[in-house]
C-alpha cells in the first residue's frame, strides 16, 4: 500500500497509514507468534543437546572447536552475549569471558618486555601457569576465539600472523607489511641486523632502517650494540622462545 | 548414451555411487533434470537424483522409473567439478518465481563436446531443481565444494586403491553409518576433515557430533528466519509508522531479545532500544562505572571496564559484545557517562562533562611551558598534568595533532608532542621571526639550551 | 642562528618535529613546503646538483638536536620537488635526485646572457670551458653540473641558438653559438 507524498492527498495519506498500520500489526503479531514457537522449539532441541553434551564441550577441545566452526558456518554466534540459549544453556559463556580477562591481564603485565605483542604460544603458556587449579584445558583454538571477541572492545587486540607462528596484539599499533616481514624474519633467532635485512628481503638500507626504527619507538625491539662485529643487533622479545618474564610467577 | 558427453558415474550393486579416494558426498537433491541447452544431441536426463560431493556432481536416475528403461547403470553420470568453469549467479526475476530454480555453470568439454577438465570447448549445464530444495543452500554449497579443489589434493592417493576409503561399496550402506548418514538440507556439507575426525574418535563423540549437525541444521533455520524478519524490522521503520506507535516497538524490542537468544548479531537501529537485556545492563553499567571513572580521571579504556566489572560480578560473566552494546544504549538515556571512540580504534567511557575543549586548553598550557618548548612532552607527561592514565593520555594527544594544535617528534627518545610551529612561520620569509607570540616564545626557549 | 658551512639555517631547523614526517594533512603540507624550499636554497648556495637519499647529509641531519630525516621523509620531500619540476629522479629506485635549483630554462637564460656579455654571439667554445674557463669564472656557469650543463645546451641548440659537435680531440665536445 502506497502512501502518496506531497500536500494534497493528506486525509487519504493518513487513512492509509492507519490502515497500514493496522496490516502491518497483524502481520507482526502473526510473525511474532510464529517466531516465539520457533524460538521454543530450538530452545528445547538446544536443552536436549545441552543434556547429552555439555560435558563433551567442555572437556573435549576438539569438539568444543568443531563446535564454534559449525556455528561459524551457519551464522549463529554463541558466544555473542551472555543471555543468549547458547551461553545460558551449554554455560560455555563464562569460560570464554573470563579467559577474555585473563588475556588482558597477562597482555598488560608482559608489554613492558614485548612492546604489546606476544606469540600465543607464549600466551597459552602463560595462561596454563595460571589457571593450574581449573578444571578445564585452555586449548589455542580456545584462546583465538576468546581474542576474537575482545577485538569488538576496541583497544587493538588482533590475531596477527607472521609467518607460520600467529602473534597477538594487545595495543592499537598499526603494523604494515614491511614490519610483519621483519618480525617473520626475527624468528629463527630472535633478532636481525640492518644488512641481514637489506639482503634477505632485497631492500634499500633506507627503507630497512626506517622500518626497524619504528618498531623500536614503538617498543617491539631493543638495541643491542655489544658485538666485536660491531654490526648493531635488533632484538624482538616477542618473537622469542625465551619466556623469562619478570613477575611471570606472580600472574 | 551418457558415456558419449559425460563420463559415467559407477554404481554398486545397490545403486550406491561409488566414490574415489578421499571424495565426500555433501549435499543430495532429488527430481533434478539436467540438461544443456547449447547442444541438441544432449541427452535429457530427466527427475534424477543429484548427488554433490567434494570432487563431482553425480546424477543418478530415480531407481523406480530406471528399472523400466532398462538402462539404469548405463544412465548415471558424473561431472568432475575440476571441469567446472564457472557458476553463474542466479538472477532472480518476476518469471522465474513461478518455475523451478536452476542452476546453471559452464564446464569446459573437447572439440567433440565430451566434458574434459582441460578441454579446449566449453558448454553450459543446467539443472532444473523440480523437487523441494533449497536452491541457494545448494549453490552455496557446490560453490564451495568447486573452490575447495579437494581433487587436487587427493591426487596422489588415487593411486592407492584403498577400500576402507570407498563408503558404502559393498556393504550394504549400513556399516559406513557415518557416510549414509546424508546432512539434511540447509546445513553445511561434511567435508573430509570432519569425516576422519569422526572416524578416529569413539563412539559416543561420533554420537555427539550427529546431534551436533542436527541442532546446526535446526539453528539454520533459524538464521533463516531471522533474516526475514531482520529485513522487515529495518525497511520497516519509515518515519510514519515506527518512532512513537508503542506496539511496533515493543515487538522490535521482542525481536531484539529473540536474535539475542539465537545468537544472531543485530545492529542497535535508530528507534529500537536493543534487547531488554542490555537495556537493563546499560543502567546497572551506568552505575557501576561512577568509581572506577572517577579514579582513572574522568576516562578509562573500555577493555579495562570489562575486566572491573566481569571480576566483580564472578560469574554470570557478561560477553565484550553485551558491554559494546549496553554502553551504547547510553545515548537514548539520559546518564552521565558516554562511549567514545577514537581514531586510532581506542574505545573509552568518559563523563559527559569532561570535554575535548577543556583537554586541549590544557594540553596546549602544558605544552608552551618552557620545557616543554624546549623537549616537547610525553604520553605519560601529559597523564600526570590530566590525572588520567598514559594510554588514555595519548588518544588526547593524538586528537589534538589531528586538529592542529600538536606536532610530533618520533626518535629513539620516544614519541613526544610539540606546539605546531608550522602555522607560525611565514613561508615567504622563513627568518623572520615576530617579535611576539608563540615562534618567539619557541625561539627563546631553544636557543636557552643551545647556548649550553 | 645556525650555519652549514656558509649557508645560514633558518630557526626552525633546530625544532624537532621538522626531522618527522608529519602525518596530519595540513601539518604535512607546511613541513614539505619549508624543506623544499630549504633544499633548494642549500643547494644552490652550496652549487650541489645531486642528492644521493643513502648517504649522509648536512642537511638532513642536525646533531645539535640529534634528529635525523628518515629515508621515507626524504623521499617525500624529493619527490615534492620532483612534483614541482625542481628536481628529477635519476635511476628508478630513487636512490639519486637531481636538485634543478636553477630550471633548465633558467640555465639557458643564463648561458644566454653569458654569451652576449662576453661577445660570443659567433663564436665557438668547448662545453668544458663554458663551466670552467676563465670567462665563466664568478658568474654562476662556474662549476656547474655537467649534465645539466648539457640539458641546457641542447635545448638552446633545439631554439636555433648553437650548434652542438664533436671536436678534436675527439671526446671534446663543442658549441657553435649563433645567436
Amino acid at each position: 500500500m502506497r502512501r502518496r507524498p506531497g500536500i494534497g492527498g493528506l486525509q487519504t495519506a493518513a487513512a492509509a497509514r492507519d490502515q497500514y498500520r493496522l496490516l502491518g500489526e497483524n502481520v507482526a503479531k502473526l510473525r511474532t507468534d510464529l517466531m516465539k514457537e520457533q524460538l521454543v522449539t530450538f530452545r528445547s532441541q538446544l536443552e536436549e543437546f545441552a543434556r547429552k553434551h555439555k560435558n563433551d564441550i567442555r572437556k573435549n577441545p576438539a569438539f568444543r572447536s568443531q563446535f564454534h566452526e559449525m556455528c561459524a558456518k551457519v551464522g549463529v554466534d554463541p558466544l555473542a552475549s551472555n543471555k543468549g540459549f547458547w551461553a545460558e544453556l551449554l554455560g560455555i559463556g563464562d569460560f570464554y569471558y573470563e579467559l577474555g580477562v585473563q588475556i588482558v591481564d597477562i597482555c598488560l603485565v608482559t608489554r613492558p618486555h614485548n612492546g604489546g605483542l606476544i606469540k600465543l604460544e607464549e600466551l597459552c603458556k602463560l595462561l596454563g601457569q595460571r589457571r593450574k587449579s581449573a578444571r578445564e584445558a585452555v586449548s589455542e583454538d580456545d584462546c583465538l576465539r576468546a581474542i576474537s571477541k575482545l577485538k569488538v572492545l576496541g583497544s587493538g587486540f588482533e590475531v596477527i600472523s607472521v609467518g607460520k607462528s600467529k602473534l597477538i596484539r594487545s595495543v592499537p599499533t598499526e603494523l604494515n607489511k614491511d614490519h610483519n616481514e621483519i618480525l617473520e624474519l626475527a624468528q629463527s633467532q630472535g633478532f636481525v641486523t640492518v644488512e641481514e635485512v637489506q639482503r634477505r628481503l632485497s631492500w634499500s638500507s633506507g627503507r630497512a632502517t626506517d622500518a626497524l626504527e619504528i618498531l623500536l619507538d614503538e617498543g617491539l625491539a631493543m638495541i643491542d650494540d655489544g658485538h666485536r662485529d660491531g654490526r648493531r643487533r635488533y632484538w624482538f622479545p616477542c618473537v622469542s622462545s625465551a619466556s623469562s618474564y619478570v613477575g611471570a610467577d606472580t600472574l | 548414451m551418457a558415456g558419449k558427453w559425460l563420463p559415467a558415474a559407477e554404481l554398486t550393486g545397490s545403486g550406491r555411487p561409488v566414490l574415489q579416494p578421499s571424495e565426500v558426498e555433501c549435499s543430495f537433491l532429488s527430481s533434478v533434470d539436467l540438461n544443456c541447452e547449447d547442444n541438441t544431441n544432449f541427452p535429457l536426463f530427466k527427475s534424477g537424483l543429484l548427488i554433490l560431493t567434494t570432487h563431482r556432481l553425480l546424477w543418478l536416475p530415480d531407481t523406480t522409473t530406471a528399472a523400466a528403461t532398462n538402462s539404469a547403470a548405463a544412465a548415471a553420470a558424473a561431472i568432475p567439478l575440476a571441469a567446472v568453469t564457472h557458476i553463474f549467479t542466479p538472477k532472480k526475476s518476476i518469471k522465474n518465481m513461478f518455475s523451478s530454480p536452476k542452476v546453471r555453470f559452464q564446464v569446459s568439454v573437447t572439440p567433440e563436446g565430451r566434458v574434459a577438465e582441460r578441454g579446449s570447448k566449453s558448454m553450459v549445464i543446467t539443472l532444473i531443481l523440480r523437487g523441494k530444495s533449497d536452491p541457494d543452500a545448494f549453490l552455496g554449497k557446490f560453490s564451495e565444494a568447486w573452490r575447495g579443489r579437494a581433487w587436487e589434493s587427493s591426487g596422489s592417493e588415487a593411486s592407492s586403491t584403498s577400500n576402507s576409503r570407498q563408503f558404502g561399496s559393498t556393504d550394504g550402506g549400513s556399516s559406513g553409518g557415518v557416510a549414509v548418514r546424508m546432512p539434511v538440507v540447509g546445513v553445511a556439507g561434511i567435508l573430509r576433515k570432519e569425516q576422519e575426525m569422526w572416524e578416529s574418535t569413539d563412539k559416543s563423540l561420533q554420537e555427539a557430533f550427529q546431534d551436533l549437525n542436527a541442532l546446526m541444521s535446526k539453528a539454520k533455520e533459524m538464521v533463516m528466519l531471522a533474516e526475514k524478519m531482520r529485513l522487515k524490522l529495518l525497511s520497516g521503520s519509515n518515519n510514519q509508522t515506527s518512532a512513537t506507535n508503542d506496539e511496533e516497538m515493543g515487538s522490535k524490542e521482542e525481536m531484539q531479545d529473540w536474535l539475542l537468544s539465537v545468537g544472531i548479531a543485530s545492529p542497535v537501529t535508530k528507534e529500537s532500544a536493543g534487547a531488554l537485556y542490555h537495556q537493563q545492563l546499560s543502567r546497572q553499567l551506568a552505575d557501576f562505572v561512577k568509581i572506577p571513572l572517577e579514579k582513572a580521571g574522568g576516562m578509562i579504556s573500555l577493555v579495562d571496564i570489562y575486566c572491573f566489572f566481569n571480576r566483580a560480578r564472578g560469574t554470570e560473566l557478561i560477553s565484550p559484545d553485551d558491554l559494546l552494546q549496553a554502553c551504547s544504549l547510553w545515548e537514548k538515556f539520559d546518564v552521565p557517562v558516554m562511549l567514545r571512540k577514537f581514531d586510532s580504534g581506542v574505545r573509552v567511557i568518559q563523563n559527559k562533562s569532561h570535554s575535548d575543549e577543556e583537554v586541549f586548553a590544557r594540553i596546549k598550557s602544558l605544552v608552551l611551558e618552557p620545557e616543554a618548548l624546549r623537549t616537547g612532552i610525553s604520553a605519560s607527561d601529559a597523564a600526570m598534568t590530566l590525572g588520567i592514565a598514559p594510554a588514555m593520555a595519548k588518544e588526547h594527544l593524538l586528537a589534538a595533532e589531528s586538529k592542529g594544535l600538536l606536532c610530533r617528534d618520533v626518535s629513539p627518545d620516544g614519541f613526544r608532542f610539540y606546539i605546531n610551529l608550522f602555522q607560525e612561520i611565514n613561508p615567504d620569509d622563513v627568518y623572520f621571526v615576530k617579535g611576539h607570540g608563540i615562534y618567539a616564545a619557541w625561539v627563546s626557549a631553544a636557543s636557552a639550551s643551545a647556548s649550553r | 642562528m645556525q650555519e652549514l658551512g656558509d649557508f645560514k639555517l633558518p630557526p626552525f631547523f633546530n625544532y624537532p618535529p621538522y626531522f618527522t614526517l608529519q602525518p596530519v594533512r595540513d601539518t604535512r603540507e607546511k613541513q614539505v613546503q619549508l624543506w623544499k624550499d630549504l633544499i633548494l636554497n642549500y643547494c644552490k648556495t652550496q652549487n650541489i646538483f645531486v642528492i644521493g637519499l643513502e648517504e649522509d647529509s648536512p642537511l638532513f641531519t642536525n646533531p645539535v638536536i640529534e634528529r635525523s630525516v628518515s629515508h621515507e621523509a626524504r623521499e617525500a620531500f624529493l619527490s615534492a620537488l620532483v612534483s614541482d619540476g625542481r628536481a628529477e629522479w635519476m635511476d628508478k629506485g630513487h636512490r639519486k635526485c637531481l636538485i634543478l635549483w636553477h630550471r633548465i630554462q633558467d640555465w639557458a637564460d643564463l648561458i644566454l646572457s653569458f654569451v652576449k656579455e662576453n661577445g660570443l654571439e659567433d663564436s665557438v667554445m668547448t662545453v668544458e670551458e663554458i663551466r670552467s674557463g676563465p670567462e665563466s669564472q664568478g658568474t654562476e656557469l662556474h662549476g656547474m653540473d655537467r649534465t645539466v650543463l648539457m640539458r641546457a645546451l641542447k635545448l638552446l641548440e633545439h631554439k636555433g641558438k648553437l650548434a652542438i659537435f664533436k671536436g678534436t680531440p675527439a671526446d671534446e665536445e663543442g658549441v657553435k653559438f649563433s645567436l
